[in-house]
């Protein structure tokens, strides 16, 4: 994929993820410079979840999203939550915690799921930039934590 | 003395009770672009959702889900039922997106 390419349909998905979507959902973003969308969840009672997707590909490949702390950090202890989206043990290419679920290049790198490519659902809308932002966010809201 | 007014005031019944004003948001963006539409409370929610697919260009919400914005959470809600069946009045944020993806 081009650089300039991915930048412009990169440019082109965030462009609605607006601080009005922020604040409506709870979601606050840190960067939407290609090639990155740093977003945290929060939610009243909630610890904030905060993603890192990276889309350098974008969307010949799907991003590479980790997850951290509020501050930051990479998030170490696995996530407290019924989904299976959040799967704590380590991924065996990127060696941590890992969202398991279609959008993320996590799971379809993965050895499991390499016989479900991303080329079946990309430039779908609920595989957008913030449609993965959001399937992962409903994930998140059936937690506790 | 407004005789209709005062029924309307006493029956709790006035005018505003028939309609709701609703905002849609997604991550393709929010229907209408700024501000509330107002609908009738007997309109199914779908109507106004398949407003948000067209003139946001949505191409496809299977799977997706609506669910109404409250200052304690999110509530979902059912689209094939109109306003008054999911218990809904006055102003209205509903979100719409994708459900949790598949996986694990």
């Amino acid at each position: 994929m081009h650089p300039a390419a991915a930048k412009a349909l990169f440019d082109a998905d965030v462009a609605t993820l607006t601080p009005a979507l922020g604040k409506r959902r709870g979601w606050t973003f840190h960067s939407l410079e290609f090639p990155l969308v740093d977003c945290s969840y929060t939610a009243p009672a909630r610890t904030p979840l905060r993603l890192r997707l990276t889309c350098g590909d974008w969307n010949e490949l799907p991003p590479e999203i980790s997850l951290h702390n509020a501050d930051g950090t990479l998030l170490t202890m696995p996530l407290t939550n019924p989904s299976g989206v959040f799967n704590g043990s380590p991924h065996p290419v990127a060696n941590r915690q890992f969202i398991c679920m279609r959008g993320s290049r996590e799971y379809h790198t993965h050895p499991s799921h390499v016989g479900d490519p991303w080329e079946s659902i990309r430039g779908h809308s609920s595989y957008t930039i913030g449609g993965i932002l959001t399937q992962i966010w409903h994930a998140w809201l059936k937690g506790t934590g | 003395m407004n005789t209709e007014q005062s029924n309307e005031r006493s029956d709790g019944h006035g005018p505003d009770s028939h309609f709701v004003e609703v905002s849609i948001s997604t991550t393709a963006g929010f229907f209408p672009a700024e501000g509330f539409n107002r609908v009738p409370v007997n309109q199914k929610v779908e109507v106004e959702l398949r407003k948000t697919m067209e003139a946001l260009k949505i191409r496809d919400t299977a799977g997706w889900v609506a669910s109404v914005i409250t200052p304690t959470g999110k509530r979902p809600i059912d689209p094939a039922k109109t306003y008054a069946e999911n218990g809904l009045s006055g102003e209205l944020e509903i979100d719409w997106g994708p459900s949790e993806g598949g996986g694990g």
